[in-house]
């Protein structure tokens, strides 16, 4: 793998990748997709219950495997934060004081306490982050972009009528996506005409005043190209007729076919069976604590 | 020229400088606290600034939503779990916009009599939080901060920068300077974003309210002053580049 120089700033943008397999889960209406991501993350967040969390972490895989994702690759990309977790889960079991004057300690030294309060806190916290992060890898790999910003802005037009501005907020969406590699390649360039003139950009070096001087020969023409890109753009736009997003059609139309519904029906089965199995086996005090994280 | 096509655009453009700032971490400065100083609401700041408080609310927007997808995809620190919660990474920073285009507004026209009043008001404010700020800090170092000669100082320091402060507005309003008024929009979105994410972190449990005090003084301040410093450099510069184009009308 070619050493990657520190001026090179594309190859660093890869936050989501979308592979492009084919299978039946890239083919599914955008919006559904949407609205079955939005379902795991609520289900995510409000199930209490490491069984509940367990199930839904078997969903994202098998999601993984229908996407035909290999499963090394997804869960690849859970690596780089393992050490933090770690760090994160110590914290919860020994640092975070747990509510309840029933829990039980199970181990004691000096100030530090181990309560099974504690434990499930750091088991539910892992749990939760894997859940997400695999969650919205699988997303991300199932959903190109101009899919993405035409799915919300179909999801949010029904609200168009009440005055939200969903075909507005699309394009915002849209544009920023758009100018993301002009403005790296922006950067790029104009890190290696500073250096070409001597500028240093080693890191850590000097009190607060140097380094953001340092930064402002950076920082300041990137706004400034930004805005006049900014400002040609939107005179193309006008001088193109563009008039905002009334009466306003689209080339694209999404037709809902019967396995959208039923990938909305089947995670919808998961949520509820997720929060069902955590408010069934869970007691008040923890329904109360979910409720305080 | 159509002032929502542009505002469309600002907003996208800004968007997109804010996640630029956090995918290639440009948009955070290492700071001694092992938290770094965070540049990525200055987009923001600028947007409200250059187009009003819903140009500044959706660049927020933007901003957390992608501070949250950084934070479950590629973490930088232990902190970022935190920040998959949209509650800690999307709602704070919807202000920062509005709470910066409002300072900028009332500060670019304001009368005497107002001045004066908003001088005595936001100076008092300002010492107020600060001495609390500094008390909380006193779980650093208890032996010291609890000795009433001390305390004494504290406070008299308080009342003299509070005068000072008071003096410093009054000439700032009464100037109509348009960096400074710049530079005080930049900061009052700085401390709002530092605030927020503070005040809910804390609320939620993950951070003691001390640690957070503490975290308020050492980062919120210097990214306040860090954001003013960018902020006025590229909004003047914009302006007069603005203002130049403006030079010839055939």
């Amino acid at each position: 793998m070619p050493e990657r120089s520190e001026f090179e700033l594309l190859g660093r943008m890869t936050i989501g990748q979308y592979l492009p397999t084919g299978s039946w889960l890239h083919r599914l209406d955008p919006r559904f997709k949407l609205l079955m991501g939005l379902l795991l993350i609520i289900a995510t967040v409000a199930t209490a219950d490491l069984l509940g969390l367990a199930l839904l972490f078997c969903a994202v895989l098998v999601g993984l495997v229908v996407a035909r994702i290999s499963l090394r690759f997804a869960l690849a990309g859970l690596l780089p934060m393992l050490p933090f977790l770690a760090l994160l889960a110590l914290l919860q079991v020994f640092a975070i004081p747990q509510y309840g004057a029933d829990a039980t300690v199970l181990w004691r030294w000096t100030i530090l306490r181990v309560t099974d309060r504690s434990l499930l806190a750091a088991a539910l916290l892992l749990a939760r982050f894997g859940i997400m992060v695999l969650g919205l890898s699988l997303f991300s790999f199932c959903t190109s972009t101009t899919e993405l910003t035409h799915g919300i802005e179909h999801l949010l037009l029904p609200l168009q009528g009440l005055g939200f501005p969903a075909h507005e907020l699309s394009l915002v969406l849209t544009i920023a996506l758009r100018f993301l590699p002009i403005l790296a390649e922006e950067t790029e360039r104009l890190m290696k005409a500073q250096a070409s003139r001597g500028a240093d950009f080693g890191r850590g070096r000097g009190g607060l005043l140097q380094r953001t001087r340092r930064l402002l020969p950076l920082l300041v023409p990137l706004f400034l190209a930004s805005l006049q890109h900014a400002d040609e753009l939107v005179e193309a736009m006008e001088a193109r007729c563009y008039l905002g997003g009334k009466g306003r059609t689209h080339l694209l139309r999404f037709r809902a076919h019967p396995s959208d519904y039923l990938g909305l029906v089947v995670s919808l089965a998961l949520a509820v069976l997720a929060i069902g199995l955590s408010m069934a086996r869970a007691q008040a005090w923890l329904w109360h604590w979910v409720g305080a994280h | 020229m159509n002032t929502s096509t542009r505002k469309i655009v600002i907003s996208g453009v800004m968007g997109a400088i804010s996640i630029i700032l956090g995918a290639t971490h440009w948009g955070f400065i290492p700071w001694f606290t092992g938290v770094a100083l965070t540049l990525m609401h200055v987009p923001v700041i600028i947007g409200a600034v250059l187009e009003g408080p819903v140009v500044g609310l959706v660049i927020g927007l933007i901003f957390g939503a992608f501070s949250l997808l950084q934070a479950a995809i590629a973490p930088t620190g232990p902190t970022d779990v935190w920040f998959t919660n949209p509650l800690v990474s999307i709602v704070p920073r919807l202000f920062i916009g509005p709470m910066a285009w409002l300072v900028y507004r009332t500060l670019k026209q304001t009368g005497e009599k107002l001045a004066l009043i908003i001088a005595a008001v936001a100076s008092g404010l300002l010492n107020v939080i600060l001495v609390l700020v500094v008390m909380r800090m006193s779980f650093l170092v208890p032996q010291i901060l609890n000795r009433p000669l001390v305390q004494v100082l504290i406070y008299t320091v308080a009342v003299v920068s509070a005068l000072l402060e008071a003096w410093m507005v009054y000439q700032v309003l009464k100037s109509d300077k348009e960096p400074v008024a710049l530079a005080i929009a930049a900061a009052a979105g700085s401390v709002t974003n530092t605030m927020l994410v503070l005040g809910v972190l804390g609320l939620y449990g993950f951070l003691p309210w001390a640690v957070s005090g503490t975290i308020a003084v050492t980062n919120g301040l210097p990214e306040a002053a860090v954001a003013a410093i960018i902020t006025v450099a590229v909004v003047v510069a914009w302006m007069r580049i603005e203002t130049g184009r403006k030079g010839s009308t055939v």
